[in-house]
This record gives structure tokens, sequence and C-alpha cells, in this order.
């Protein structure tokens, strides 16, 4: 295909969708639900067709296509272009992220049928999908954070969305307040960089911040380690600050507690922020700039524990959380921190796979538990549930597939991909020990997963109903039906595509131009390495390991259930604090924040502005004019008086 | 010997006007000292440009004197509007912007 | 001839002075206006001497004559009460000082002063000679005794004039 139709083809992706905000937005108001819905879906609708003719016409490309719509340079010299780039991981990322903006965009339809606020969130929806899509395709630094800026707002209107709902506005201000100062860092990051010798252009005086000019800067260093230190350490700075953004963005430890309260709003809210937009923004980040951040091997060390543990922490609490959106956002964590073991250990084809497989089936779940929230009179709660599966059979089985996909059953797709990381992370190309520690946590979370995930699926669909007796759950409808059961289907088979067989050209082929440079680069494959099978063998005795204990806690009530519960009320007590991390947090920064506030407002702004300053100003004037009011007796030969006493003042004056 | 005459005089004309409007109460009086005080304008104009060789100064006198006559015109005016009706002509009486 | 203009100067410097006391020591408002008009006639004629005719003459004619004129028919019609609490000049110990203390500058003014003539002196308008002065100062003096006259008369002719009787001139 031409670069010409390419260029006005990727540029309708993001476009539609912004435009369906505009006139959603506009004049969503008068429009019929119908036509709302419709606008909203065919504008993300036609831009996944695009994207599929676009990754089907340029197919395996070993170049990368870049797209200039605008050059500008900033007064600091510094170029940044309105471009983006065409390559093998943006075209993968804008099918994924379209395709499931459009599934979720036709669930919505049927969730928010009678709502009459439904123009406003389809609209923030195609924001959202706009932003996501600009993120993705945005070929240098500074407009990648504009769509990351965008992302975020977008999230936080979305998770604001009920605003009449304290929960919601707090969810929404939590996450924007820990979204501020990532957001900062991530500035601050690419300010680094752009000061940093590595964005220098071939003219030495202006800089340009494309990803694919910095890494070519980086792949142009000298191989021997004297490079000058103010490179390195920019360089190393500005891969931390960016990472800093990372983590608050992603949900990484230690700033993980904002997805949990993120699920206040409708639940196609969650799955745009959980499996394609807002915490996937650093995923996607990482693996676009990989070449900047290895540079900083032991920063990506370091990103790979933090992963690591993340994972473990997000699924222990998952564990013992009673609110079904919550769990799924627990577990959302946990499989972002088994993403960045894969990216930061340099298996970032791997993670790219986990990334995808992840979006299909926790995007089925997710949308999967909204059906079961709203057909049972909005009860979140899973010790309220159970047995479900007589009332809602179709719901029940399609549940009952992602979950199987999300704990790893053995070759769908969970499975696939999560082995993609583990095994990278412990058998191939192991640079440092470290990297098998992360593994290892990866394998742990694996166990703790296993067990998250099927309570989850038994608390709601089997034994018995604990709800309110009068109260009838009813299945949802065929419409909002649709979205999940694809997802789940896709999510059956999807994994193929990153099988570890030669023959194969799967996901791992297709990624390799992007990530050529990276520690882990293409496979070679000759069958099943033994590799490979010692990793699966590991992970399914895991898995059956897991579900016996499963089975047996939450089926099976026997004697030996009763006394591991009674013995662990401690432990469950730590998991169910999430470690203590929200007190800590709403103790060394809300707290004192807060105090800190209500000082300047009540010290500062009231005291001293409002009463000090302005009515001050205006006791001052009232006083002194009462002083000048002392001179004016009315009488006119007094002033003739001061008029005389001026003259003679002017007089000496002069004469000086 | 003559300039510092006329210079002498005229600041004898410029403080005897400004004690005229200080010290007396009746109003016609102290427009009438006033006019004294421009006068004396009048002689120093004249008498520095006898002094240096110019004659700016006697043209700014020409542009003076219409002034003197309006200003009498207009403050006379102002006075019997002020003083209609009543029996004295005092100014210490007008005090009643005070404050 | 600069002793005949320094003597006409002081001479008519004197009757100045003389006219702007009994302007502030009137005794009402009547006296005030003649004593002007007799200062502002001197005045006229002290521009004369100093070598500007045409000045000197409007200020002569116009100003004196025709403004004594003009505030006379305007005075008559304000009230005047009584004299004596009028004529006395008073005013706060404020006033008092600042009077004194402009007078101490102005004496120390004109007394340091060095009366330089500059450059130009060369290039000055001489005082008019003799015949030209001659006539001038006796047109001057016949107009000014001509007026005089006529207020003299007029002061005369209508005593009532005090009382705030309107009469008017004309």
């Amino acid at each position: 295909m031409p670069t010409g139709e390419i260029k006005i083809l990727i540029l309708l992706i993001p476009l539609l969708p912004l435009l369906g905000f505009a006139t959603l937005g506009l004049a969503g108001r008068r429009l019929g639900h119908r036509s709302i819905a419709s606008v909203a879906i065919s504008t993300v609708a036609l831009s996944f067709v695009l994207s599929l003719i676009i990754i089907l016409s340029v197919g395996v490309n070993d170049e990368l296509i870049r797209v200039i719509f605008l050059k500008w340079t900033t007064g600091a010299g510094i170029s940044v272009p309105l471009g983006f780039q065409i390559d093998s991981l943006s075209l993968a990322m804008i099918v994924a992220v379209t395709f499931i903006s459009f599934l979720t965009n036709i669930w919505t339809a049927s969730y928010m049928r009678d709502d009459p606020s439904a123009s406003r969130y389809f609209a923030w929806l195609n924001l959202l999908t706009a932003s996501m899509l600009l993120l993705v395709l945005a070929e240098n630094y500074l407009l990648f954070f504009l769509g990351w800026e965008a992302v975020a707002i977008c999230t936080w209107m979305l998770i604001g969305f009920r605003f009449h709902r304290k929960k919601s506005i707090d969810g929404a201000r939590k996450f924007f307040t820990i979204g501020i100062v990532g957001d900062t860092s991530f500035l601050l990051g690419i300010i680094l960089l752009a000061i940093s010798p590595l964005a220098i252009e071939s003219n030495g005086i202006s800089r340009s911040l494309g990803f694919d000019f910095i890494a070519e800067n980086i792949h142009a260093l000298p191989l021997n380690a004297s490079q000058s230190a103010e490179l390195t350490y920019l360089a190393t700075a500005a891969s931390i600050f960016l990472l800093i953004g990372i983590v608050a963005r992603s949900g990484l430890l230690p700033l993980s507690i904002w997805p949990a309260d993120s699920t206040q709003g409708p639940a196609a809210t969650d799955v745009m922020v959980q499996s394609i937009a807002t915490m996937a923004s650093g995923v996607y980040f990482i693996a676009r700039a990989h070449t900047l951040f290895m540079l900083s091997p032991q920063l990506l060390t370091v990103l790979a524990i933090l992963g690591g543990l993340t994972a473990v922490y997000a699924a222990t609490v998952a564990m013992v959380k009673n609110d079904i959106r919550r769990i799924l956002a627990y577990s959302s964590i946990s499989q972002y921190g088994l993403m960045f073991v894969g990216l930061g250990v340099g298996a970032f084809s791997a993670a790219i796979f986990h990334f995808l497989m992840h979006a299909i089936y926790k995007s089925s779940l997710i949308l999967a538990a909204g059906s079961v929230i709203s057909g049972t009179n909005i009860e979140r709660d899973i010790r309220k549930l159970g047995g479900l599966r007589q009332w809602m059979p179709s719901t029940a089985h399609l549940f009952l597939i992602a979950t199987a996909v999300l704990a790893g059953f053995p070759l769908l797709s969970g499975f696939l991909s999560s082995n993609a990381i583990l095994h990278d992370s412990l058998f191939l190309y192991a640079i440092s020990g470290w990297n098998r520690f992360a593994g290892v946590l990866g394998y742990i979370a694996v166990f703790f997963t296993v067990i998250y995930s099927w309570r989850l699926y038994y608390r709601i669909f089997e034994g018995e109903y604990k709800g309110a007796s009068d109260l009838q759950p009813m299945e949802a409808s065929r419409l909002m039906n649709i979205a999940p059961w694809v997802l789940v289907i896709m999510s059956l088979f999807a994994g193929f595509i990153g099988l570890p067989i030669s023959s194969i050209n799967g996901i791992f082929y297709y990624l390799e131009n992007v990530f050529s440079d990276s520690i882990i680069s293409a496979r070679e494959f000759s069958g099943l390495s033994p590799g490979y099978s010692l990793a699966w063998i590991v992970y399914g005795g895991i898995f059956i390991f897991a579900l016996r204990i499963v089975r047996s806690i939450y089926l099976l009530q026997n004697q030996d259930t009763q006394k591991i519960k009674v013995r662990s009320a401690s432990v469950y007590r730590v998991f169910w604090d999430e470690y203590g991390l929200e007190k800590f947090f709403r103790a060394v920064f809300v707290k004192p924040g807060t105090w800190f506030t209500g000082l300047l407002w009540r010290a500062f702004d009231e005291a001293f502005i409002d009463r000090g300053v302005v009515e001050g100003a205006g006791r001052t004037v009232e006083k002194m004019s009462f002083i000048t009011a002392l001179f004016q007796n009315g009488y006119v030969r007094t002033y003739a008086a001061y008029f005389l006493l001026g003259i003679i003042l002017l007089v000496w004056l002069a004469s000086l | 010997m003559m300039v510092q005459i006329a210079f002498l005089a005229a600041s004898a004309l410029v403080f005897l006007g400004i004690s005229g409007v200080i010290l007396r109460r009746n109003p016609v009086v102290m427009l009438v000292s006033i006019e004294l005080i421009l006068n004396a304008a009048n002689i120093i104009l004249v008498a520095s440009d006898r002094m240096h060789g110019t004659t700016d100064g006697s043209l700014f006198v020409l542009l003076l004197m219409p002034v003197i006559i309006l200003e009498i015109l207009v403050a006379f005016a102002i006075l019997i509007a002020l003083f209609r009706g009543e029996s004295n002509a005092d100014v210490d009486e007008l005090s009643s912007m005070s404050g | 001839m600069s002793l005949l203009s320094t003597i006409l100067m002081a001479l008519f410097g004197l009757v100045a002075t003389g006219g702007a006391i009994a302007v502030v020591w009137g005794r009402d408002p009547i006296q005030s206006i003649t004593a002007l008009f007799v200062t502002m006639a001197a005045v006229g004629l002290m521009l004369i001497t100093l070598g500007a005719y045409v000045i000197g003459l409007i200020q002569l004619f116009i100003l004196s004559g025709v403004l004594f004129v003009l505030i006379i028919r305007k005075a008559v019609w304000l009230p005047w009460g009584e004299r004596s609490r009028d004529s006395i000049p008073s005013t706060s110990t404020f006033g008092w000082i600042l009077l004194i203390v402009l007078l101490l500058m102005l004496l120390n003014s004109v007394f340091q002063t060095e009366m330089d003539p500059g450059m130009y002196a060369e290039s000055m308008p001489s005082a008019p000679d003799e015949s030209t002065i001659n006539w001038w100062y006796a047109l001057g003096l016949l107009i000014i005794l001509a007026i005089a006259a006529l207020v003299a008369m007029r002061i005369g002719w209508n005593k009532s004039a005090e009382a705030g009787d309107r009469g008017g001139i004309a």
C-alpha cells in the first residue's frame, strides 16, 4: 500500500473516535439512545476495520514507517513533529485497542440503555479510545506524553462518572492524585532525556525526541563502557523518573492503591482501565522505549523484581477480598506485575504477548462480572451471592471458561502467555540471579492466582444462594452477553499465536524486528526446548496443587479446612489490610496533606489574605483618610494658608 | 537699577497680595488681592524680558491678560451665587464641607 | 536717561505698593477695589517704563480701567455687612507664621539676586527717549486722573452704595 494511503488511513484511526467524542459531547443530549450508541460504536468499529486493513497490508515489515503530519520546532530547539510510527508493535496495539474498545462499546450500549447520561459516557469512552490510539501511534516522547495525559483525564472522568456518589468521586480523585505524581515524574524524565546528549540531532543544535531517533542514537554509542559520565547520569536519571511515572500509572507497588477504588463506575470503565488503556500505557511505553531502559540494566532488574512483588502482593490480597470488581482489579494488578517481570527481564515480546492475552480474557471477566452485578440488583459482595449458575447459565459458563484461562489452564492463552514470561525469566539468557528471583516470584503469584480466581468463580456460581430471598437474580440480556462471549472464545484460541514452535510464525516472529536489540531476541525453536517443557510442567503442577486446595476449602467443608481457617486468621488480616499499604498512605501523605492545606486555608487564606490584606487595606485607607480629614476644616482661608505653605516649600526647594 | 526696583516692587505686590488672601474675610477683597498677585507676575515677566533682552515674557503676558479678565468674571459669578440672600459676605461662613 | 527711568520706576513702584497696602487694609470692599485700580494703573506705567509699550498700554486701559468698571458693577451686588467686622485682618497662628516666612524669603531673594543684564545688554531695547516718554506719561497721567475723577464722582454721587443699594453705574 503506498505511503500516501497509509498516511490518510492511519490518521483516521485516532481521528474517528475523536470525532465521535466531539459529536457526542456537543450534540449528545439531543440524540436518542440508538443514535448515541451508533455514533460511538461506529467510530470505533471503523477504526478497527482500518487497523485491520493496515495490518494486513503492511504484513511483517522490517522497516518502520514514519508518517509525519506536521512539523513543529519549539523555541528551545526541540523538534516535535505530529507524527505516527507504524511498526509491528504499534499495529498489534491498535488492532487490540480498537477491537476491545469496539466490544466494550457494544456492551455499554446494552448496559446504558435507560441511562440519561449515556451520551456523556460514550463521549468519554470514545475520547479514551482516541487518546490510547494516539499514545500507541506516537512517534516521539512528547506526543506520547500528550496521549498519556489524555488517557489520564478520560480515565478520571470515567471513574468518577457517577459523580453523585461519593465513592466514585473519591476513587477518581485517588487515581488522579497518584497519577499526577507519576505524570510529573514522567515529564521530568522526558525533560532530562531532552537535555541529554541522546537527543541532539546531527546538526548539533536542534534536538529531537523521536522514539526511533533516540534508539538509533543509543545504538550508535560506542560499545565499551567509556561513555561520558553526563550521558550515563542523565540517561539513568531520566529512566528513573520515567519509571516512577510508570509505577504510578500501571499500579505497581507501592502505588497500587488506586485500581481497587477505581471500580466505581460502569463496568466498561474497568475494562478500559485494566485491560487496554490506562494500566496498559506503562507496559507499552517500556516496550516502545526499551532501548533507553536497556542502558540501565540494573533498573530493569529492579523493575522485574518490583513486578514480581506486585504480582504476589496483589494475588494474595485478591484471595481475601469480597467485592467482585475489586477482586478483578487486584487480579489485573497482579497480572501487570507479571508483565513487568517480563519487561524487566528483557523478554519484551513475551510481555506484550501476555498483555494482549490478558486484555482479552480480563475484559471478558469484567464484562461478565458486570452482568452478574446488574443481574443481582447491584450486589457486588460475593458473600451474598452463590449458586447463580441456575439463574444465569450463560454467564456462568463464560465466567468459568474465562476463569480457567486466567488461572492458567494448560494450553489456553493465559497459560501460554504467563509461561512465556516465566520461562524467559528463569531459563533463557538469564543474566543475573535477580532475574531468576523475579521468575520465582512469578510462580508464587501463579499459585495464588489459581486460588483467587477459582474462589471467585465458586463463590459466585456454586453453592447456595446467600442473597435476599425475595430477589430473583436475572440473566443478562443477549446483547450484553455478546461481547464477553466473543472475548472468551477468542481467549481460548488466541494463545496459539505464541506457541513456542518454530513452524508457527507467531507473535514472537512478528515482533522480532521491533525488539531485535533486546537481550532476548528472536527465538529459534527446534521444537519444544527442554527449558520450555520444564516450565510448562512446573506451571501445571502448581495449577493442580492450588486447584485441589481451592476445592477443599470452598467446596468440601471438612475438618481440616476449618482448622486452616482458624490458624490463618492473622495472615488473613494482613492480606485484608492490603499489607497496610492504604493505611500507610493515609497516615503519611493524606493526613499531613489535609492538615497542611487546612492550615493554609485558615491561617493564610482566611486570616491573612481575607482579613489582613483585603480588609486591612480598607481599614488602612479609612484610618488615613480620617487623618487627612482632620486637615479639612472647611475654611477657605485655611486652605489658602495651605497653598501658601506649598508655595513656600516649592520656592525653598527650587532655591536649593 | 530700574529692573531691580521693578523686581522689588513686584515682590512687595506678591507679598501684599498673598497676605490679602489670607488675612481678609471679605470675598471681594480676597479676589482683588489675587489680582495684585497677577499684576506682580506681569511685572516680573516684563522685567525679566528687559533684563535678558528676550520677548518671550511679554508674549506670555499677552496670554495672561485674558485669563485675568475671565477669571474675575467667573469668580464673581460664583460669589454672587454663593452669597445671594446672605446678610453678610463672610468667607468664614462657608465651612460646611469639613471632615 | 537711566536716571530718569530709575526715578520714574521708583515713583510708580511706590504708588503700586501704596495701593497694594490700601487694598489689604481697606475699610470696605469699595476702597479695596479703588485701591486696586490705582495699583494696576501704576503697574501699567511700570511696564511702559520697562519698555513693553503695548503691554503697558493694555494694562493701563483695559486691565485697570475696564476691569475696575467690571468689578465695581459686580461688587455692588454683594452684601457688605458691617465694616468694622470685616476690615480687621485676621488669620490663625499658622497663617501669620507662613506670612512672616514668606516675607523673609522674598527679602532674602530680592536683596541677594544679582541683577545681571547678561549678554544681551547691548541688544536691549533702550528705554524710550524723553520725547516719547513725555507724551506717554502725559497721556497716562491724564487717564488716571480722569478715571479717578469719575470714581470720586461716583462715590460721592451715591453714598448709599455702601449700604448695598443697587444704584449701578450704568
